[in-house]
C-alpha cells in the first residue's frame, strides 16, 4: 500500500496502490466549518467530511483535533467580550490585516498578525471568565480556542462555531493482500502539530485492544511502539533516547517478523524482539482501540507484507542530512 | 596522509591510520542549540544523524560569539564561546552572582572629580565602554577616582574584574576603601607596579589579560582572613594614581564590564543594573549512552577541555556512570595543575599526571579506554599517563554522562570536543586521537 496524499473526494482519500481501490482510506469529518492553506498559498474553506490536503509544500493530509472558534463574526475581527473559563489555556490569532488585538481581563496582552503557520499565535491561561478583545485597525480571520495550541482557521458569524473530528480509516488490508500474514513493515511519514499533553497514535489492529500495533508519538516527546496479541505484549517498545519536536519531519518505520520488531526513526535502528505470532492485522486507523487519537499532518505511508531488512530500513527512513548544519536546521536548532 | 608527531624526545613518523568511527561527537565547530538542548552527532554512511544532550540554566549567561562581541543567551541555550578560539568551546560555569551594581553603566558610579563620557568601543569590539575623565582635585586630599560600594559576604574569597584601557593616563589605582593599600596597575604595559599587602585589608593576587587591542583585563581578590564576621563592604574602587608621584592628576581612561562575585576564580560577566544578578548554573547531560554510542562493556572516552580554573585550588570534573553518582562511575577532573581520572567502585586512580612546560594554562586532549569491564589505557596530550594500576578497576555499562557531583565539584571550563567509541581504541589510535 503506499499513499501519497493527492486525489481524495468526499469520504475517501485515494492511495497510489493498490490500484483496484482497496488501499483507498475512508475519511470523515462531520460538521462545522473548516479549512486549509491551498496550493496557491490562500486560506480555503474545505467541505464536510473531505480531507484536507495541506499545502503550499508538497500536500499532506492534515488531521487536528476538534476545535470551537468563540471569537464571533470572525471574518472581520470586532471588538467583543468573550467569555472564558478561568484556568484554561487558549490560543488566540488572526490571519489578515495590519491592526491589533488588545487583550484584557481573562489576560493582558496585545496580539499582532500571525504567519499562515500560526507561529504567531499569542497563547495564554485565562486569568479570569471574561476576556475583552479590543480592535484597533484592521485584524480580520480571527480565532479564538481552547487548547494549549492554535489550529486552522474555523469561520464564525453570529454564533462560535465547532471543526468536528477527523478520522483515517483503511479496512481490509488482510483481505486486499496489504498484509498477508505475521510479517509486515509500516512507514509513517509524518509532521506532529505539537508535542504537549496529547499523546497522538496511529494503530493497526482487528479493531480491538487485544490485537494492534501502536505508534505513538507522546506527551513527553518520545516515540515509542509495541504490538500486543490476543491482549498480550509480544513486543515491547524498544526506542530509547529518540525525541521529537512540534513541526519536524519523522521518518517512522516498524518491521516485524520471526524472533524481530524494530522501529526505525529517521535512519536510526531501535532493535527489540517478537515473541508471539502477529495476525495479518485487518484495519489501519488514526484513532488507537483505546481512543487516542492522531493529530498531525501525514506526509506518506506504506505498509509491506514483509519485514523490511536493517539496509532497507536505513533507506527507507533517512532523511538524508548530507551536513551538520542540514541537520541542524531540520532540527529546529539554531546553529552557532 | 603522513602525519608528524613530537614525543618529546624526537619526531616520530606515522602514517595517518584509519581511525575507529565515533558513535558520538560533540563539538569541534559543529554547534547548535536550542532551549534545552545541545546537538551532538554521529555518521553513518556519509550521513548526519543527531545525539542530543540536555542543557539547563536558570537564567541569562553571556559568552563571546564567533564577532568577537558579547552575547547573551537565553535561559536554558548552551553557550559557546569563541574567545581565543575559532571553533569555539561549550562554556560551563557554576552559579554566581555579580554583587557590584551598575556593571557597565559606570555613570551611575560614584565620580569624584571625574566626568564619563558612553558608547566608546569595549574590550569585545562593541560600544559599552566608559571613559572616564579625571580632573584634578579641589582640597588635595583624595586624587580623582570613580567607585562603586559593594555589600559582600563574610569569611568568602571575592574575584574582581574589570576591564581597562589607556589613553592618556599611565597608572591606576585600586583599593578596596579608603583606608585598604593600594594597587597600582600601569596601562600602558600591563605591569602591576605596586601591590602593597600591609595590614590587613588589600587587593590580593592581581593578575592582567592582555585582550591584545589595548584593553587589560584586571582581575584580583579581595583577602580573607582578617576580618571574619565583620568584614566590611568594600568599594570597586578605580582612581587616578595622583598621590602617587609617577602621575599627573588630570586625565583619562577608559573602563568596562565590572564584576564582582564570590568564588576564587573570575567568571563570564553578568551585568547588573540596580541590583544583583544571579547567573545559574550550566549542567549538561546525556543519558542514553548505551544506546549506540558505548558498549556494554567496552569503549574509549575522549574530551579535549579545558579547566578555566585549573592554575591552583579545586576545580572541575566530569563523569559518566551507570546509574547513580558514587556507584559505577568514572570520572576526570583537574586539581592544582594535575589531570585526574578514577573510578568510584573500586576506588581507583587510572591516571594522575601533572602537567607541564607548554601544557599548563592550555587544552588539555585526554581519552580512556575500556574492554571486557577493564579500563586499559589513560592518554593525555598523545602520551600514555595510565597509572600502574588502571587494570584493576572495573568498567560498567555507562549509560549517563554528567558534570560536577564529583566532590561536590563543579564543571568551570571549556569544552573544545568530546567523542565516544563504542570500542577500546588501540595505542595508535589513542595517541593519534590525543596528540
Amino acid at each position: 500500500m503506499v499513499l501519497i496524499p493527492s486525489g481524495y473526494k468526499a469520504g475517501k482519500l485515494y492511495s497510489v496502490k493498490p490500484t483496484d481501490g482497496t488501499g483507498d482510506f475512508t475519511f470523515s469529518r462531520a460538521t462545522g466549518y473548516s479549512s486549509r492553506t491551498g496550493p496557491t498559498g490562500k486560506i480555503q474553506e474545505v467541505a464536510d467530511n473531505t480531507p484536507r490536503l495541506q499545502y503550499p509544500k508538497c500536500p499532506a493530509v492534515l488531521l487536528e483535533p476538534s476545535r470551537e472558534n468563540l471569537f464571533l463574526n470572525s471574518d472581520v475581527g470586532a471588538t467583543q467580550t468573550i467569555t472564558v473559563v478561568s484556568g484554561s489555556d487558549y490560543a488566540i490569532y488572526f490571519l489578515d490585516g495590519d491592526g491589533q488585538i488588545d487583550l484584557t481581563g481573562a489576560t493582558t496582552a496585545t496580539v499582532t498578525k500571525s504567519d499562515l503557520d500560526l507561529s504567531g499565535a499569542y497563547l495564554f491561561t485565562a486569568g479570569s471568565t471574561s476576556l475583552t478583545c479590543t480592535v484597533t485597525g484592521t485584524a480580520n480571520m480571527v480565532q479564538l480556542e481552547l487548547g494549549t495550541y492554535p489550529t486552522t482557521y474555523i469561520k464564525t458569524e453570529g454564533s462560535t462555531v465547532t471543526r468536528a473530528l477527523e478520522n483515517l480509516l483503511l479496512t481490509g488490508i488482510d483481505t486486499s493482500g496489504i498484509l498477508t500474514g505475521a510479517t509486515g513493515t509500516l512507514f509513517f511519514k509524518q509532521v506532529s502539530l505539537n508535542n504537549d499533553a496529547e499523546t497522538k497514535r496511529i494503530s493497526l489492529s482487528d479493531g480491538t485492544s487485544a490485537n494492534r500495533l501502536v505508534l505513538a508519538f507522546n506527551s513527553d516527546s518520545t516515540i515509542s511502539s509495541f504490538m500486543q496479541i490476543a491482549g498480550v505484549t509480544v513486543a515491547s517498545n524498544p526506542v530509547v533516547g529518540f525525541t521529537y519536536d512540534a513541526g519536524q519531519t519523522i521518518n517512522a518505520c516498524v518491521a516485524w517478523g520471526g524472533s524481530d520488531f524494530k522501529v526505525s526513526l529517521n535512519g536510526e535502528l531501535f532493535a527489540g524482539s517478537l515473541t508471539g505470532t502477529p495476525i495479518a492485522f485487518p484495519n489501519f486507523n488514526t484513532l488507537d482501540p483505546i481512543g487516542s487519537r492522531y493529530y498531525g499532518e501525514i506526509d506518506e505511508m506504506l505498509i509491506f507484507p514483509t519485514a523490511l531488512t536493517d539496509d532497507e530500513l536505513f533507506e527507507l527512513t533517512n532523511p538524508e542530512w548530507t551536513s551538520y548544519s542540514q541537520m541542524a536546521q531540520a532540527l529546529n536548532y539554531t546553529l552557532i | 596522509m603522513d602525519l608528524l608527531l613530537t614525543d618529546g624526545t624526537g619526531i616520530k613518523l606515522y602514517t595517518d591510520i584509519d581511525m575507529a568511527t565515533p558513535t558520538l561527537i560533540l563539538g569541534n565547530n559543529d554547534w547548535a542549540t536550542k532551549d534545552g538542548k545541545l546537538l551532538g552527532y554521529y555518521q553513518n554512511k556519509g550521513y548526519y544523524f543527531p545525539r542530543e544532550f540536555t542543557f539547563s540554566r536558570t537564567s541569562e549567561g553571556t559568552y563571546i560569539g564567533r564577532d568577537g562581541l558579547i552575547k547573551t543567551a537565553d535561559a536554558g541555550i548552551a553557550r559557546v564561546d569563541f574567545q581565543n578560539n575559532p571553533n569555539g568551546a561549550l562554556l560551563l560555569e557554576p552559579a554566581r552572582t555579580n554583587i557590584g551594581l551598575w556593571s557597565e553603566d559606570i555613570s551611575q558610579w560614584n565620580l569624584s572629580f571625574a566626568t564619563v563620557q558612553d558608547g566608546f568601543t569595549d574590550p569585545f569590539g562593541g560600544n559599552k565602554a566608559f571613559q572616564v575623565d579625571f580632573a584634578p582635585e579641589v582640597d588635595g586630599t583624595w586624587p580623582s577616582f570613580i567607585r562603586q560600594g559593594v555589600t559582600t559576604f563574610a569569611d568568602v574569597v571575592h574575584t574582581s574584574a574589570l576591564y581597562c584601557k589607556y589613553v592618556d593616563i599611565q597608572y591606576l589605582k585600586f583599593v578596596l576603601d579608603g583606608n585598604s593599600a593600594p594597587m597600582v596597575f600601569d596601562l600602558t604595559d600591563g605591569s602591576v607596579i605596586e601591590n602593597d599587602t600591609s595590614g590587613t585589608w588589600y587587593v590580593k593576587s592581581p593578575e592582567v589579560t592582555d585582550m591584545g587591542n589595548g584593553w587589560w583585563k584586571i582581575v584580583f581578590y579581595r583577602n580573607e582572613t582578617a576580618f571574619g564576621s565583620n568584614k566590611p563592604n568594600m568599594y570597586f574602587f578605580v582612581g587616578n594614581n595622583a598621590l602617587d608621584t609617577l602621575n599627573p592628576n588630570v586625565g583619562s581612561v577608559q573602563v568596562a564590564f565590572a564584576q564582582v562575585e564570590q568564588g576564587s576564580y573570575p567568571t563570564s560577566y553578568i551585568k547588573t543594573e540596580a541590583s544583583t544578578v544571579n547567573r545559574g548554573i550550566d549542567d549538561i547531560a546525556y543519558s542514553s549512552l548505551q544506546n549506540g554510542v558505548l558498549g556494554t562493556d567496552s569503549g574509549t572516552w575522549f574530551m579535549h577541555y579545558q579547566w578555566l580554573n585549573q592554575i591552583g585550588g579545586a576545580t572541575s570534573a566530569v563523569h559518566i556512570r551507570k546509574s547513580a553518582w558514587n556507584n559505577e562511575s568514572f570520572y576526570l577532573y583537574n586539581y592544582e595543575n594535575t589531570v585526574r581520572i578514577g573510578s568510584t567502585t573500586p576506588v581507583e586512580t587510572l591516571c594522575f599526571h601533572t602537567l607541564t612546560g607548554d601544557e599548563v594554562g592550555k587544552p588539555v586532549k585526554v581519552a580512556l579506554s575500556w574492554d571486557a569491564g577493564v579500563y586499559q589505557k589513560a592518554y593525555v596530550n598523545g602520551v600514555d599517563r595510565s597509572a600502574a594500576n588502571i587494570g584493576d578497576a572495573t568498567a560498567y555499562a555507562f549509560t549517563h554522562l554528567g558534570l560536577g557531583n564529583v566532590s561536590g565539584l563543579t564543571a568551570n571550563g571549556l569544552i573544545w570536543e568530546m567523542r565516544f567509541y563504542p570500542t577500546a581504541l588501540t595505542d595508535t589510535e589513542l595517541e593519534q586521537l590525543t596528540s
